[in-house]
């Protein structure tokens, strides 16, 4: 019975690639493309195309190397950069991390506050389910739980469904490239590019498959994971951008967040899609909340050289576990501050994933190329063309945002 | 005491004081417990013999003699780029680390490394601020206690005698396999003795087993499964996906892949799944002394089973002879009932909490002995339920086989 044991084979190896790939559906990526789609309609969903294939190529590049090496990506840039290099991007990664985190609990905060529960109670909450998810459970313990928030992304396909779309115009959208002029228009395509793909997720997927124990035997099935994995990220963030622009586009309402766009929501497409929306963007940030300090923990431990995995007792691993709680509590609070300025605190951590995101791509670049390091696991030409074009695609967002901003 | 990172970038000058480059990296060959430095590579990869060195200060490294310098040579390890900054395994406190600064010492003219330093201190020291250094706790490992994770150092390493893992015992070895990815812990189960190599796999997680032997493939996997209890190798291919167990069950041969097959009958939470089938049985009327000299000839491979099955002449066992007994010369069996090989572990747990007894018959749906669980394979299994993703690498299922 080949084709039963082939599934089984796959059940055992899914995980990394949907999870990294469904925390970059995080609440900041769904804000980005609800606006995508309230202010454009359909006519930039060629862009998520594209990043989806960009992100499907570096996931699979960075499973591959954990697959190869052992290591996550933050210990193997210390091994083949050099300790300066790697404390720098550490530092940088750990920076951009906090804020992310910051964003996702904000999320939780933003999108019970819909459901009248106040942020003082949902995001301490939050932040000790996640906490304890992680330092009591087992790494399949966790990695189920984790599996079972991702099913909450379905929300947004119903969604998007009792929208009532127009199919024609949503394909043309997909398939044919146009950009309307402007200086908003190239923002909310560079917004897009740099949201799909995230620094976090890079470090998350290489760890995350070393701490899964994935073998180089079962590689065929590790890229169908990440292939899935890209292809629901993509096919959900469609479905977000497909909503806006059903509804809010066709009135020509424009919105400032993903919360905005779930009230919004309302009055097109009924109480029923306005709460799949709100639901789906809590189990989003709560999601990419459990990813992130995960992905942090791991490049923390791996550039200093201690050992990390979920399956290792907390008093055995305290620099992984300590420096998940510091994390998460640290962007807990952050987001409680009153009067805390968090509008600025996110936009500068989405700016500094987007600054951070294109050296770490050239290192997964170089380091997948080089056979000393990646065995026969290291790239082929197909590969590498492909990682080439989508760094000049992330390369070209990085400097027209920077372009913009500078211009102001 | 030498730290190599206050050496590197340091001018490298000639017997007239010309500038050769800077110092790069140092090559040692690993044939000795503490390897000395044999070439140093300076700027753009030259490489220097290091019989032409005639200083090696921290402030810079001059050369006598001034012949061009030497061509690169196969099966050096250079400590810049296969060990700073690398992984190594620490083999005696059975943990991952990451190199900071590899130590050498001087030794009249050579250079040896003597350990490497995996503590906070070495890194935050190459990073620069030296009073943040001072406060933070140096952890130097013997060099000699390590095992490089890295692709290159792990080849040589193995392929040197005097590395420390060839003197790792299998309980250690399945600590080592373990920490390592599955590619290079095969290599490592290829080199050692088999069964060592046996011994590592019964220690490590079932899970983690299973990806070693697949690693292994079906070339080097049954030589090494040959010297497995056969409950140990049915645990392993249990763990793994059909088309691969029976690949492997073939390759054991038929007496030893039918023997595996039988216990592979029996789903996992049976007994029978746990049982062993290299039980020693007596015959009802059979006397003690016989008994103990047979145990003694023949020792088994767990403590739980020195306790005897006694057997009626039909196969049918009626009771369980104590290992007290057999050796006091004095004493009769106890009449604890053998539980179906179908049945649920849980009945197994109830016949040991009844009767002090180190082992339990297991019989055949025909009511013939099949085997017996042991204390010790019980425990295991009771073990793994106690510590669930405890000790990530448990050694609780070593055995040590009795000398032959």
């Amino acid at each position: 019975m080949p084709r039963r044991s082939g599934l089984v084979a796959l059940a055992a190896v899914v995980g990394p690639g949907v999870l990294a790939g469904l925390s970059d559906d995080d609440p900041a990526g769904i804000t980005t493309y609800s606006i995508l789609g309230a202010d454009y309609g359909y006519e930039l969903l060629w862009v998520l195309l594209l990043s989806t294939v960009a992100l499907m190529l570096f996931h699979e590049l960075g499973e591959r190397m954990g697959v190869a090496t052992g290591q996550g990506l933050a210990g193997l840039i210390r091994q083949r950069f050099g300790v300066r290099p790697a404390a720098v991007a550490l530092a940088a990664l750990v920076l951009a991390n906090v804020g992310t985190t910051c964003a996702e609990f904000a999320g939780v905060g933003a999108s019970l506050e819909l459901a009248g529960v106040s942020r003082y109670v949902s995001v301490p909450i939050a932040a000790v389910a996640i906490g304890l998810l992680v330092t009591r459970g087992s790494f399949r313990r966790v990695e189920h739980v984790l599996l079972a928030l991702a099913t909450v992304f379905a929300a947004y396909i119903v969604a998007g469904l009792l929208a009532k779309p127009d199919w024609g115009a949503a394909a043309r959208g997909l398939v044919v490239p146009s950009l309307p002029a402007g200086r908003d228009a190239l923002l909310a395509v560079t917004a897009t590019v740099g949201t799909t793909l995230a620094p976090w997720g890079l470090a998350f997927i290489q760890s995350y498959a070393v701490d899964k124990r994935l073998t180089p035997d079962r590689i065929r099935y590790e890229r169908v994971d990440v292939c899935v994995g890209a292809v629901m990220t993509g096919v959900i963030g469609a479905f977000v951008v497909i909503a806006a622009a059903a509804t809010l586009h066709a009135d020509g309402r424009s919105i400032d967040s993903a919360g905005d766009a779930a009230a919004a929501l309302e009055p097109f497409a009924g109480a029923a899609a306005s709460l799949l929306f709100g639901a789906g963007l809590l189990g989003a940030a709560l999601l990419a909340a459990s990813i992130v300090p995960l992905a942090t923990a791991y490049s923390i431990s791996e550039t200093l050289g201690y050992e990390a995995a979920l399956d290792d007792p907390v008093r055995e691993a305290p620099v992984f576990y300590g420096s998940y709680a510091l994390v998460l509590a640290l962007a807990a609070v952050i987001v409680l501050i009153p009067g805390v300025p968090l509008i600025p605190i996110l936009y500068l951590t989405q700016a500094l994933n987007a600054i951070l995101l294109l050296p770490l791509m050239v290192f997964m670049y170089r380091i997948a190329r080089d056979r000393h390091t990646m065995g026969a696991l290291a790239n082929g030409r197909f590969a590498d063309a492909g990682q080439l074009v989508a760094l000049a695609l992330v390369a070209a967002s990085v400097a027209a945002l920077g372009v913009i901003a500078l211009a102001g | 005491m030498l730290a190599l990172s206050d050496y590197l970038r340091q001018p490298v000058l000639d017997a007239r004081g010309g500038r050769v480059g800077r110092l790069r990296d140092l090559a040692v060959r690993l044939d000795e417990r503490e390897p000395a430095v044999v070439a140093l590579m300076v700027d753009g990869g030259r490489l220097v013999g290091w019989e032409r060195v005639a200083a090696f200060e921290r402030s810079e490294v001059t050369l006598a003699g001034d012949e061009p310098p030497s061509e690169a040579e196969e099966g050096l390890l250079w400590l810049v780029r296969d060990v700073l900054d690398s992984q190594v395994v620490d083999v005696e406190g059975k943990r991952l680390a990451r190199v900071g600064d590899v130590e050498l010492a001087r030794d009249g003219r050579s250079l040896r490394v003597v350990a490497v330093d995996v503590g906070l201190s070495a890194v935050v020291l190459r990073l620069g601020p030296r009073w943040l250094a001072r406060r933070l706790s140096r952890d130097a490992l013997a060099w000699d206690e390590i095992h490089l994770a890295s692709g290159r150092g792990h080849e040589l390493q193995l392929s040197s005698p005097a590395a420390a893992v060839h003197r790792l015992g299998p309980e250690e070895l399945a600590q080592l396999v373990g920490r390592l990815p599955v590619g290079p812990g095969a290599d490592v189960l290829r080199t050692v003795p088999r069964p060592h190599a046996a011994g590592a796999l019964g220690a490590s997680r079932r899970a983690v087993a299973a990806g070693l032997v697949r690693e292994l493939g079906t070339s080097d996997a049954p030589a090494v499964l040959a010297h497995m209890p056969v409950d140990d190798t049915a645990a392993v291919l249990r763990a793994m996906g059909e088309p691969e167990r029976e690949e492997l069950l073939g390759r054991l041969g038929p007496e030893e892949g039918g023997r595996v097959r039988r216990l592979l009958r029996y789903r996992s939470g049976t007994a029978g799944a746990v049982m062993t089938p290299d039980v020693r049985t007596a015959r009802p009327d059979e006397p003690l002394g016989a008994v103990r000299e047979r145990l003694a000839r023949d020792p088994p491979a767990l403590d739980g089973l020195l306790s005897v099955v006694v057997v009626d002449p039909d196969g049918r066992p009626t009771g369980v002879l104590p290992a007290t007994a057999v050796l006091a010369g004095r004493g009769s069996p106890v009449a604890v009932p053998a539980v179906n090989a179908s049945a649920p572990l849980d009945e197994v747990i109830e016949r040991f909490a009844t009767y002090d007894v180190l082992c339990v018959p297991v019989v055949d749906e025909q009511g013939r002995l099949a085997g017996a669980v042991a204390v010790d394979d019980l425990l295991d299994v009771l073990l793994a339920e106690r510590l669930p993703g405890g000790p990530r690498y448990d050694v609780m299922s070593v055995r040590r086989r009795a000398p032959t």
